[in-house]
């Protein structure tokens, strides 16, 4: 499926609230048809990320202040001006958010929401965009799309509405699409229905896709490459099957360690909590970011900040001096 | 929908009997006899009497509300003590004056005030918002009393572009409009600015700008339309201060409206006109907060109708 040059180049991206570097160097490209998640506790900087490569952080909150964000055809997305960027939204990058109910705007009907973006970017007539968008509502399965499409969102359910969400993104073809947490306000089961959804467009559209997420089975599910995100930066970075398979970072370790598995004779396995919180960006301890929460820190780690180490040709690299030591 | 409105309109009822009621009571117990007043300073004991009893004034007040009220009911508000016509008349002959200039006002109020307000929140803490918000605090602040004759002062007697008084032409009505108007236009636009800035850091405007819309059209169509419930709450809160406003205004710039008719009649004691222009501005306010109501469930559709 993944071939040919990147959809989405993200370089060395840094992104400031303030004196809050929420993003701090990250770098990560994604083919069409690929999916890359991006991983990470709360406050690890991946919706910032997300944000920083719609170009939608809040204007007096901060703002992207190095990196590239190069899209196929649009060169790079940070020297655009405000026109440019606004068409490259919504027509060359679908995005979904992780509240369907607040996402969606209360006093216009589903259709016509769905429908705006094809009026914005393609010029369609109010009446082509609302065929449009029940063939959409149809595509996302949602029954019954033409009476759907005339109700309003509180009238749907937390599932039809993140499905509304899809609709919408995807209406022009995006070559890309940013999931920021989609399944994460969702009931287990419906979750499970989304992921679907979404595997389904990707096969069908081939699409390029950035997902982010909390939720490890969620990676192991959907996944071709995988980046780890920790208090603003990547500490963990390859195919989604080495990094599950084979941590190289204690971070990634831990986090593997607290997903629940069934069966698989792992039944009496204790679950794992990584103690301590993430450190807080405003005040960042020296050395690796990770260090206080780290079972194997040694004297190195409080004194020096590694840097991303990459491990062979297919863009696995890790951000820990223990692995080296032990590589 | 229909029930709605019945069962709204039928809770009028008992709203406007305790106006009445209030107004009357008011009325007949402040000091002063209306009939000595009626038959003028000259008049005889009996001719005063006369009149007393012309009017019912001589009856208990129990039994002259009573009388009131019965006569309300046909459509009948009494005789002005003074011309001695019927208080309805007078009032049919003035209200399209007050209605043209609360009307006015109220929607040189909402149109600048938004669109003022909306600018502001655009931008927050820019230049223009502190310019909008300089200006609202002046709006807020000067009474209307020195507002009119300020602009009076200078669009009239200094520049000569506007006729200081009366009632006639559109320009007629441009002082009025903007003395009534100002503390409106100041008010509607702080709480546009506010409550913008408060829709504006919703998750939906950030997926509107996320489909690739501009920020123009995201804050005038996305952000304004959820503004909007709020916005319409102060329109049904203003109209009645409006008229009560226009009281004032209308007196300033001899504008032939009720405003300037009931304040004659309250001069004059003729508590029949007094009371009929209190009921009539009474029903006025308590109708526009009807359609107030209303308009809530057209604006928002996740409010339930009925």
């Amino acid at each position: 499926m993944s071939d040919g040059a990147p959809v989405l180049a993200v370089e060395g991206l840094r992104t400031s609230f303030g004196a809050v570097r929420a993003v701090d160097g990250v770098s990560f490209s994604v083919r069409r048809g690929e999916t890359l998640c991006i991983v990470g506790e709360s406050g690890s900087g991946k919706s910032a990320t997300a944000l920083s490569i719609m170009g939608l952080i809040p204007r007096a909150a901060g703002k992207v202040v190095d990196g590239t964000v190069r899209l196929a055809g649009r060169g790079d997305l940070r020297r655009l001006d405000d026109t440019s960027m606004a068409e490259v939204r919504g027509r060359d990058i679908g995005m979904v958010f992780q509240e369907p109910m607040s996402a969606l705007n209360p006093v216009f009907r589903i259709g016509s929401q769905i429908g705006e973006p094809l009026r914005v970017h393609r010029g369609l007539s109010r009446r082509e965009a609302h065929e449009r968008a029940v063939e959409l509502l149809a595509m996302v399965g949602v029954p019954s799309p033409a009476q759907r499409a005339l109700d309003y969102p509180h009238q749907l359910s937390g599932g039809m509405r993140q499905r509304a969400v899809i609709a919408m993104a995807i209406a022009c073809e995006p070559a890309l699409i940013l999931a920021d947490e989609p399944t994460t306000a969702l009931d287990v089961t419906i979750q499970a229905q989304i992921l679907a959804l979404f595997e389904d467009l990707q096969d069908r559209l081939g699409v390029a896709m950035v997902f982010i997420t909390h939720d490890l089975r969620v990676v192991a599910e959907i996944a071709d490459q995988v980046c780890v995100m920790y208090a603003g930066v990547v500490v963990e970075q390859g195919a989604a099957r080495d990094v599950l398979r084979n941590p190289l970072h204690p971070y990634t370790q831990g986090l593997l360690g607290c997903v629940p598995r069934a069966g698989a004779g792992g039944t009496s396995r204790r679950l794992n909590a990584i103690p301590g919180t993430v450190p807080s960006l405003a005040a960042l301890p020296q050395g690796c970011r990770f260090r206080s929460r780290c079972p194997h820190a040694f004297a190195r780690c409080a004194e020096e900040e590694p840097p991303l180490l990459h491990q062979g040709g297919d863009g696995r690299a890790f951000r820990c001096w223990l692995t080296e030591a032990a590589a | 929908m229909l029930d709605y409105i019945a069962y709204r309109v039928a809770v009028l009822i008992p709203t406007l009997l305790a106006v009445s009621l209030a107004v009357f009571l008011v009325l007949h117990l402040v000091p002063g006899d209306p009939a000595r007043n009626a038959a003028g300073p000259d008049a005889a004991e009996e001719d005063i009497e006369l009149i007393r009893e012309q009017f019912g004034l001589d009856q208990p007040l129990w039994r002259q509300y009573g009388i009131y009220l019965g006569n309300i009911v046909r459509g009948d508000l009494g005789e002005s003590f003074r011309t001695r016509r019927p208080v309805l008349d007078e009032i049919v002959r003035r209200m399209p004056a007050t209605l043209e200039l609360a009307g006015f006002a109220m929607l040189f109020a909402v149109v600048v005030g938004v669109a003022l307000g909306v600018v502001a929140s655009m931008r927050p803490n820019s230049a223009i918002d502190s310019a909008v918000n300089g200006l609202s605090a002046l709006g807020i602040s000067a009474p209307v009393f020195f507002l009119g004759l300020l602009l009076m002062l200078l669009f009239s007697a200094r520049l000569q572009w506007l006729p200081p008084s009366g009632r006639g032409t559109m320009a007629h009505l441009v002082l009025p409009t903007i003395t009534l108007g100002l503390p409106y236009v100041a008010t509607f636009a702080r709480v546009a600015r506010s409550t913008m800035l408060d829709v504006l850091s919703e998750d939906y405007i950030r997926t509107a700008r996320a489909k690739g819309l501009v920020w123009r059209r995201v804050v005038w169509r996305h952000a304004l339309i959820n503004a909007a419930v709020p916005l319409v709450t102060l329109l049904g809160v203003y109209f009645g201060r409006l008229l009560g406003g226009a009281v004032i205004v209308e007196t300033i710039f001899a504008w032939p409206g009720l405003g300037r008719l009931m304040v004659d009649g309250i001069i004059q004691r003729d508590i029949n006109l007094v009371q009929g222009c209190i009921l009539f501005f009474a029903t006025a306010i308590v109708l526009v907060n009807l359609v107030v109501d209303l308009l809530y469930s057209v604006l928002d559709p996740r409010i339930a109708r009925g």
